[in-house]
């Protein structure tokens, strides 16, 4: 287990080097000159020329590449191009807010998606297994940032429930609460769909198998059969799910953010590409691929504990 | 030749089903509008008529801003919104179907590649896992900011996001037909590695890569609606579904329709082409299903 884990890790860091290469490089070709966008749009060329000196601009490719890998494991990602700030410090002011919004989508969707997965199953072509079925299939057809405006549209335009956007406290606040209804619900839809039809077809499966034949068979009720029998292995798919699933909902964050006006990384990376700051660009894109990356090895791990099968090899 | 029975045989069960029907009849109507969309409406989607803007449409018929011939209302700069529809819907499935062409054929050339030689299957997949390493959205992002906002651009974006998941799925079903015995005996006959990818393995994937091209339709177009309503898709003032969205939301306390429409033009189309994929998977390639 531990050779395992240690093996994973090693590849988290190739992974998060070829990621970083990939970000530096295209940023490297990417039209429009970042000294002369630090520089301003009234300097002179010897004023740009000087700034591209001070950025380390005029180095070799992978001098520049090199430094940048290297300040990044140091933990500093650059300033801003515009603000001048350590971008460091500007995702951090961000982050939580972020992960504040997509830990609460995660939740609802586990919440949501996951029994109700369980209950199609169960319920195998009834009326409701169907009626949930379409549901989810709609749900994942939906765009996040159309049904977050409807959302808006209905609980804050008409109904004045809910407050029409910004979150500012963390959801399990009573005003965080408040805040992160419409905007988990908005960002969480298309997983919990997810997991639903991912759930009901794994506990289809785990319900025909031997072992549950056997457990029915020795008269046991049908609720023991199911909770304490059936759900370990039905869920065992929907932790595979869980860490790609925690992904799409950082990238779905970022346009979830923009709906809501929540200022988290994604509409720091938002505003940043529509200024051509591409040291922030650079920061936010890199911060977030890592994220994923660091979730699928936590959920990796937790998967092995789950299923004692799985072969570490 | 038994081939294309095979293609025809599926695409006959996918029409005994009713809801595919719907679906495959629902989406050819839109194509027919979208591409004939100056039959269907005399309005040019880009003309403005600020006096009469954000006019209320069929539902509203009673209310003064009402303008005969405005169907559905007009738009905050007085534009037709049935027509910004249209029109619009011509950029969003094209961007949808051009980026997963382009998608497949550069996906599906090294899946092949990768799934057929286990030399390049190491240098291909981890090239693959890294660009895995960019969820949702933020792949295409990278690459609209490398290439600056633009239709091209977001097309150029999509279509690289959808090469990862195209690849490894080819590369699995590739990986399977390899260790078939029929594949074997081609090989033993002592035919080349270039006839047997392109007349067997290619022939025999095809059913996959249909399935997977349908539901990428769908995510393409979702994609390209996400770009313009981020402002980083389809620059102003060309219609476009997410586009007009976007503009739509400041309208959202006078003009809701504004919003809701184009929303629902996505949302059918995604959802037509998400189950016209579910069930062609169930009949071509059932072992997709996880």
């Amino acid at each position: 287990m531990a050779k395992y884990i240690l093996k994973r890790l090693a590849l988290m860091v190739l992974l998060v080097i070829g990621m970083s290469f990939l970000v530096f490089a295209s940023l490297y070709f990417a039209q429009g000159d970042p000294a002369e966008i630090a520089a301003g749009p009234s300097a002179s060329v010897e004023e740009v020329e000087a700034m591209r000196h001070f950025l380390g601009l005029d180095q070799p490719f992978f001098v520049q590449y090199g430094n940048y890998l290297w300040n990044m494991l140091h933990g500093d990602l650059g300033t801003s191009l515009l603000s001048r700030q350590p971008i460091v410090n500007e995702l951090a002011v961000r982050i939580p807010n972020t992960i504040n919004l997509a830990v609460a989508a995660m939740l609802l969707a586990c919440i949501v998606g996951i029994p109700l997965g369980m209950i199609a199953a169960l319920k195998k072509d009834s009326i409701l297994d169907n009626a949930l079925t379409t549901i989810s299939l709609a749900g994942i057809s939906v765009p996040n940032f159309w049904f977050g405006t409807m959302l808006i549209l209905l609980f804050c335009v008409r109904l004045h429930i809910f407050p029409t956007g910004g979150m500012t406290s963390f959801f399990w606040t009573a005003k965080g609460f408040r805040e992160a209804v419409l905007p988990a619900t908005a960002l969480g839809l298309q997983v919990a769909a997810g997991f639903m039809r991912i759930g009901r077809s794994s506990m289809l499966d785990v319900l025909q198998s031997d072992y549950i034949r056997t457990a029915r068979s020795k008269g046991l009720k049908e609720r023991v059969v199911v909770v304490v029998h059936a759900l370990r292995n039905g869920l065992i798919p929907i932790v595979t799910q869980m860490g790609t699933s925690f992904g799409g909902l950082l990238g779905g964050a970022i346009v979830t953010e923009q709906v809501f006006a929540i200022n988290g990384i994604g509409t720091y990376l938002i505003n940043a590409i529509n200024q051509r700051n591409y040291t922030a660009v650079q920061g936010s894109v890199l911060l977030i691929a890592t994220m994923f990356i660091v979730v699928n090895l936590i959920v990796d791990i937790l998967y092995c504990v789950i299923d004692p099968r799985i072969s570490y090899d | 030749m038994k081939r294309e029975n095979q293609i025809a045989v599926a695409f006959r069960k996918l029409l005994k089903n009713k809801l595919a029907t719907f679906c495959f009849i629902l989406l050819i109507l839109e194509l027919i509008l979208v591409i004939g969309a100056p039959l269907f409406t005399k309005f040019d989607p880009l003309a403005q008529d600020i006096i009469h803007h954000s006019a209320p449409g069929f539902w509203a018929k009673s209310s003064p801003k009402y303008m005969e011939g405005h169907w559905l209302g007009t738009d905050e700069l007085g534009r037709d919104v049935w027509a910004r529809l249209l029109y619009g819907g011509r950029v969003s499935l094209s961007v949808g179907f051009i980026s997963t062409f382009f998608g497949i054929i550069i996906g599906t050339f090294f899946g092949v590649l990768a799934g057929f030689y286990k030399k390049l299957d190491m240098l291909i997949s981890r090239f693959m896992d890294i660009l895995f390493t960019f969820p949702g959205v933020l792949l295409a992002l990278l690459i609209v900011a490398m290439l600056g906002v633009d239709t091209k651009n977001a097309a150029i974006a999509i279509s690289i996001w959808s090469i990862p998941s195209f690849a490894r799925m080819i590369r699995g079903r590739v990986l399977q037909i390899k260790e078939e015995e029929y594949i074997m005996a081609i090989r033993s006959i002592g035919a080349k590695d270039k006839t047997i990818i392109l007349k067997h393995v290619l022939i025999n994937a095809l059913p996959t890569i249909i399935v997977i091209a349908t539901m990428r339709i769908a995510s393409s177009i979702m994609s390209i609606a996400t770009l313009s309503y981020l402002g980083l898709g389809v620059p102003t003032p060309t219609p476009e579904w997410g586009s007009m969205i976007s503009t739509g939301k400041q309208m959202i306390f006078d003009a809701p329709w504004l919003i809701i429409i184009p929303g629902i033009a996505v949302c059918i189309t995604v959802i037509c082409f998400n189950i016209l994929g579910d069930k062609l998977r169930d009949i071509l390639d059932p072992s997709l299903k996880d």
